[in-house]
């Protein structure tokens, strides 16, 4: 009889259950696209239009705003600054932090477990607090307002997790194979090249995109340590008052295009990344 | 040419003293087996012989050189490994023609030593498949491939068959012994299974404190 009620009760439960799963989800996916519609939208809309409400559902696809946005005095300029920042930092982070992530994975050294709890206290920082002292001292040391000095901080930022990628990576790789390698006539160098290294290349990229993603998207840094070469976060974040609204969706647009293909392009790799991290 | 002498060789990690003191003279093209149970340092003496370890004393000669201080590409061995470590972004043709191409030997002659040695241990139809395709007898027999391909003075094999079935076992048991003494190689074999160390050695050598049966022909260390 037990047996009966409770065979009962559990398809109402399953489906009370996969109504919240399936609600929350729309939910969630909602306050990500929502968002990004509207700034699609007015993006390709004539600048008049972005006021205009109800909302049609598809853009015109009037390229007055982003004309307009191209224009607009400066904003190459920034839009320049801010690839240059990006690449730079993700040159410097993968060339630091790829060699620290196979050091991690490969040898036992006096200090590795303090050297790992570092890497990630270094994201506990609050930027702010750091941001006004780092420019006094990048005004001193002549940094101020260049791009290798953004890119020095930025690169600070994407580090932990240039490490924190790698090091997944090359544990991934059995030492068994390099030493097959070196036991097949290569040295160190030539194992590494020739077998590790076209393993972990898919890996090494993704990482290195997350590196010009975070750059990419750093608005506080930007706007402190920058002022003749702003890079495009920080020349919108200080033209936001004056700046025509179109201006401000057309410029959020360009913003968040690049990350969002770049993210999705290496998600897969960033699943693993977190899913080691939470061990 | 290709004796091995291990000279008064020990092996320390850290406190831990893994070999005590192995004296041990291997005669060109002997198979000799290393038996024992597991943690008694076979698999320890195998990588020191093959330059993957350091000894912490003693010497290794090869062939009558010294080469405890050579790293392993200059000690005329090749080494199997007990999960194969077959490369899995290379084709099976290019696993086994890793070394020659590392000796940068001319296309044809890697072809030729490529093709001779599949078909030695049946896979000369797989020679276009990667290593996921394949299954573990097969990954097991292009790793033996790809370290008799190089024509090495001495052959390493690190519990080779202790991933497989036991059919399949017996067959590559027959298969190596075969391969191994038409290619008049020396070769040094791990295992901890008594069976399989019988129908193998010409010499077998135990080690660690089982020294109860009269099995052995040697005993190795302590």
């Amino acid at each position: 009889m037990t047996a009966v009620a409770t065979d009962v009760a559990a398809p109402d439960a399953r489906k009370a259950g996969r109504w919240l799963y399936i609600t929350s989800v729309v939910l969630l996916c909602a306050w990500v696209i929502v968002p990004l519609y509207f700034l699609l939208i007015n993006t390709l809309s004539a600048p008049e239009d972005v006021q205009s409400y109800p909302k049609a559902f598809f853009p015109a696809f009037d390229m007055g705003s982003l004309s307009f946005f191209v224009t607009f005095n400066g904003m190459i300029d920034a839009l320049l600054n801010s690839i240059m920042v990006a690449g730079l930092t993700m040159i410097l982070s993968i060339a630091v932090g790829a060699p620290a992530g196979y050091a991690l994975s490969r040898f036992d050294f006096p200090g590795k477990e303090l050297f790992r709890l570092l890497i990630l206290l270094n994201r506990a920082f609050p930027l702010p607090l750091l941001a006004l002292p780092l420019a006094v001292m990048f005004i001193r040391t002549g940094l101020d307002d260049t791009i290798i000095g953004l890119a020095l901080v930025h690169t600070t930022l994407a580090i932990p997790f240039a490490v924190l990628i790698t090091f997944s990576l090359f544990s991934g790789i059995p030492m068994e194979l390099e030493e097959a390698a070196w036991t097949l006539g290569c040295t160190r160098l030539t194992a590494f090249t020739k077998v590790v290294l076209p393993l972990i290349l898919p890996g090494i990229a993704a990482s290195a995109i997350f590196a010009f993603v975070i750059s990419w998207n750093e608005v506080f840094a930007a706007a402190v340590l920058t002022i003749e070469n702003r890079t495009l976060t920080a020349f919108l974040l200080v033209k936001l008052s004056e700046a025509p609204i179109h201006l401000k969706f057309a410029g959020g647009f360009i913003l968040v295009l690049p990350a969002l293909i770049f993210i999705f392009a290496v998600r897969k790799y960033l699943f693993a990344m977190w899913g080691i991290a939470n061990r | 040419m290709a004796e091995i002498q291990i000279k008064n060789v020990a092996k320390k990690f850290g406190e831990y003293q893994a070999l005590h003191d192995i004296n041990l003279t291997i005669a060109d093209q002997e198979f000799m087996v290393l038996l024992g149970a597991s943690g008694c340092g076979k698999t320890t003496l195998l990588r020191i012989i093959c330059g993957l370890e350091t000894a912490t004393t003693g010497e290794v000669w090869i062939g009558g050189r010294r080469v405890d201080h050579l790293p392993p590409k200059d000690r005329g061995i090749a080494m199997v490994f007990q999960n194969y470590a077959v490369f899995p972004h290379l084709t099976v043709f290019e696993n086994i023609g890793f070394g020659l191409r590392m000796q940068k030997l001319p296309n044809d002659e890697v072809t030729r030593r490529v093709e001779r040695v599949a078909e030695l241990m049946h896979i000369e139809m797989l020679l276009k498949r990667y290593s996921g395709e394949l299954s573990g007898g097969q990954r097991q027999r292009v790793a033996v491939a790809r370290a008799l391909a190089m024509e090495p003075d001495v052959i390493l094999m690190d519990e080779p068959l202790s991933n497989l079935d036991a059919l399949l076992r017996m067959e590559m048991r027959a298969e190596l012994k075969g391969v191994l003494a038409e290619s008049k190689t020396t070769a040094v074999y791990v295992t901890h299974d008594q069976v399989e160390a019988m129908s193998l050695r010409d010499l077998c050598g135990l080690m660690g404190s089982d020294a109860s049966a009269a099995i052995p022909d040697v005993v190795v260390g302590t």
